[in-house]
């Protein structure tokens, strides 16, 4: 063994006596949600929140154990190179953090009855943004001398970056509006990635440079920087970027969407499994259309929010309005406004269900157009230089047999757990009164669009079903 | 020279904590660095190891400067401070465990020999060790890979006599061709240890020599002439703290030799001498004439 390894292995050992406690109770941790059956959302929530908080404790401790930040640590005056003691830290989290986080995501999907390649993927993808943050982390750990101090900066960085986010006019609305487009993940990526060359450029400095005032200086710079890159993506950056990683549409593509079924103690769960997705394709819930005979009003007091939105027929991106409905069941403008104007600075956005045409100069022009035989009323709205923009709104249809209906909770999302080219989601629906579901699937940037029928359980899964 | 700084000085701030430092360490010398608390000796020590990078000036330690010492040149520098924070939740024998792959030439036998001569439990923990075992169980740490240098912070300091004698003898016994720099603010901890002194105060190094020839060429003089001459006398800057009443001169000598050297000199100077009258000084009273000599020139 090289002098190199030997002095890694040696630091690890150290680290690991001195914080087995932490190490133990964090695998321990880990395990518990491996196993955790998935309608124990509290517990699961509250075993997450533990995680998260033995992980911050570990990787706080293990680098100020030897953190490069003050004059008095040991390690300081013993042949040990900086980067290797910077090395021997993120390798000993590797090991004590993200196998077991590895470990339980993939046992996690496979429980969910994904296979084993999958649920490896799935993992890793987890394992990836984890290992992101924990940088951040230990660049925040190498620049105090203390538990104490560690955990006051953290504090206070997330108060600045809450106070930030929370604020009604600022970068991060950019980012959070577009989750209702799919576009959260351009943004989020960026700054990720702004967080973690800022984080990796910071510990650089700090452990081999030994510069703590500089490389305070660098970690307050990029916390700066991350409040202000959404700045750097406007809509059009996103539509480039998000068109930039989909295969042109000329391709052959296709994808096929399975789905199962089974019943939980939340109600009855589906996992959609997408297959033969090509690489950058962002595939999104479109709508669940529960279809059943003798509950509809019922149905329709406690899934209120069931707007729809489709697919953007021309190049385009789609906009869900997912919050128009009111008492008398018309549309609201002021809520559409507030969408639309994601894609261009004017408000003039109108709508209307008698297929006239509205507009203003330079402003947004919406054409309605009620579909009587679907009881939608499709609005397309077109912002002069841009892309075109379609918005849906269903119609209120008390008599109807057929009710569409999107829960609340998946207004339009990229799907979790991308891997490969399949993806997968956990699917919990109010099966009260259904007898099947039709599930529809969209891609965001080439429209492609595929359903899948779900059966539903004969008689009540005995789960809760949301009500109003 | 093990070690040799030049102008080296250390600013925080706007206050000099170390300034101008020359300081010339020989091989297989054991240097005492004595001065107040406060008065630069630690700064002065962490620059040496490149735990702070100089103002301005430089410090060489084996020939390369301490600003470039790599993880392998530690191999040959061992270091004690009661200001260190060790992993104290390890126990005694799990620390060594630690350190040993890092070094070479560690010593087992050296390692074991040491712990047993200096009481060190080998299974509790470093944070339930008194203050003098702590202090034992780092200095068998920086002896057991036989370091060519060992730099020692105060590590005598808060030890009551017996564990200091221990410490001491444990030095005396295992650092016989190692180079020692050992700061103290007690003087009479290292009488008898170092063969080299150096003085500093306020981040100045006052004076910096060998203690044989301290105190082989110090010495408290009092003269007295026959009568006033009336005349100027032109004192050399060898004679330090001079107080001239009326017949009686008294000086420190910093160049004695003998005697007659001394009367040649006291002619040379003007005076002649009718009773003179020399006394040998002890380091502590050489390091008092020296410091307050020194303090007097920087005050002009």
């Amino acid at each position: 063994m090289t002098p190199f390894l030997i002095t890694i292995r040696s630091i690890i050992a150290k680290d690991f006596r001195l914080l087995w406690p932490i190490v133990i109770l964090s695998a321990a941790l880990f395990a518990i949600t491996a196993f955790l059956r998935a309608e124990y959302m509290f517990l699961r929530i509250i075993v997450e929140q533990m995680i998260n908080l033995a992980s911050a404790l570990l990787i706080v401790s293990v680098v100020q154990i030897d953190t490069p930040a003050g004059l008095s640590r040991d390690w300081l005056t013993r042949p040990i190179a900086p980067s290797t003691m910077l090395l021997a830290k993120l390798l000993f989290l590797f090991v004590t953090l993200m196998v077991p986080s590895f470990a339980s995501h993939t046992i996690q999907v496979l429980r969910a009855g994904l296979p084993l390649e999958e649920a490896l993927f799935a993992a890793s993808t987890t394992l990836t943004s984890a290992m992101f943050i924990s940088v951040f982390l230990v660049a925040v750990a190498a620049l105090t001398t203390s538990l104490l101090q560690s955990a006051g900066v953290m504090i206070a960085l997330a108060l600045v970056f809450l106070g930030f986010t929370a604020m009604p006019i600022g970068p991060m609305r950019r980012v959070m509006e577009g989750s209702s487009i799919g576009s959260t993940w351009v943004p989020v990526y960026g700054i990720t990635l702004v967080a973690f060359l800022g984080s990796l450029t910071t510990l650089l400095v700090q452990y081999v440079g030994r510069r703590t005032t500089i490389s305070r200086t660098i970690l307050g710079g990029t916390l700066l920087l991350v409040m202000v890159t959404p700045l750097a993506f406007g809509w059009k950056t996103v539509f480039a970027i998000q068109s930039a990683v989909a295969p042109s549409q000329s391709e052959n593509i296709a994808f096929d969407l399975i789905a199962k079924g089974e019943c939980s103690r939340s109600g009855f769960e589906t996992v959609l499994e997408v297959k033969g997705l090509p690489d950058g394709w962002l595939p999104m819930i479109d709508r669940i259309q529960l279809e059943h005979v003798d509950a509809e009003g019922e149905f329709r007091e406690v899934m209120p929010e069931n707007r729809l939105a489709r697919p953007s027929k021309a190049d385009g991106t789609k906009w869900a309005v997912t919050h128009l409905w009111d008492e008398e069941d018309d549309a609201d403008e002021s809520n559409l406004r507030l969408l639309l104007t994601l894609l261009a600075p004017d408000e003039s956005a109108r709508i209307a269900l008698d297929g006239e045409k509205h507009g203003r100069p330079g402003g947004i022009t919406c054409t309605s157009n009620p579909d009587e035989t679907g009881k939608l009323t499709v609005l397309a709205c077109v912002v002069p230089g841009a892309q075109p923009a379609y918005v849906t709104a269903q119609l209120d249809v008390p008599d109807s047999d057929i009710v569409s209906s999107r829960p609340p909770d998946y207004a339009p999302h990229i799907l979790r757990n991308a891997f490969d080219n399949n993806h997968n989601l956990l699917l919990p629906l109010p099966a009260e009164g259904a007898n099947s579901a039709t599930v529809t699937l969209f891609e965001a940037v080439t429209h492609l669009e595929r359903e899948v029928e779900v059966e539903m359980p004969e008689s009540s899964c005995g789960g809760s079903t949301p009500t109003e | 020279m093990i070690i040799e700084t030049e102008g080296l000085t250390r600013h925080f701030g706007r206050k000099a904590a170390v300034q101008d430092v020359n300081l010339k360490v020989p091989e297989g010398a054991a240097m005492a660095l004595v001065g107040a608390n406060g008065a630069g000796k630690t700064t002065l020590m962490r620059m040496l190891l490149n735990i702070l990078r100089p103002t301005q000036g430089s410090a060489h330690i084996f020939g390369k400067q301490s600003v470039e010492l790599k993880a392998r040149d530690f191999q040959r520098i061992g270091y004690v401070s009661e200001n260190m924070e060790l992993p104290v939740r390890l126990s005694v024998a799990s620390y060594y465990d630690y350190l040993r792959p890092f070094y070479p030439d560690w010593d087992e036998d050296l390692e074991r020999q040491m712990r047993r001569e200096f009481d060190l439990p080998r299974k509790r923990r470093i944070n339930r060790l008194s203050h003098g075992m702590r202090v034992k169980t780092m200095l068998a740490s920086a002896l057991a890979f036989r370091p060519p240098l060992l730099i020692l912070d105060e590590p005598l300091g808060g030890l009551d006599p017996a564990i200091r004698d221990d410490v001491l003898e444990g030095l005396i016994d295992r650092a016989t061709d190692t180079t020692i720099l050992i700061s103290t603010h007690e003087l009479s901890d290292i009488e008898g240890f170092a063969t080299h002194v150096a003085f500093m105060e306020h981040g100045v190094l006052l004076f910096a020599d060998e203690i044989d020839r301290l105190t082989e060429r110090i010495r408290e003089v009092r003269a007295v002439t026959p009568a006033p001459s009336g005349r100027t006398v032109d004192m050399p800057r060898s004679w330090l703290a001079p107080n001239h009443k009326g017949r009686t001169l008294e000086f420190i000598d910093q160049e004695f030799t003998n005697e007659a050297d001394l009367r040649e000199r006291l002619a040379a100077a003007g005076l002649s001498v009718e009773q003179l009258e020399v006394r040998p000084l002890s380091l502590r009273e050489t390091a008092v004439a020296l410091m307050r000599a020194r303090g007097k020139e920087n005050d002009q």
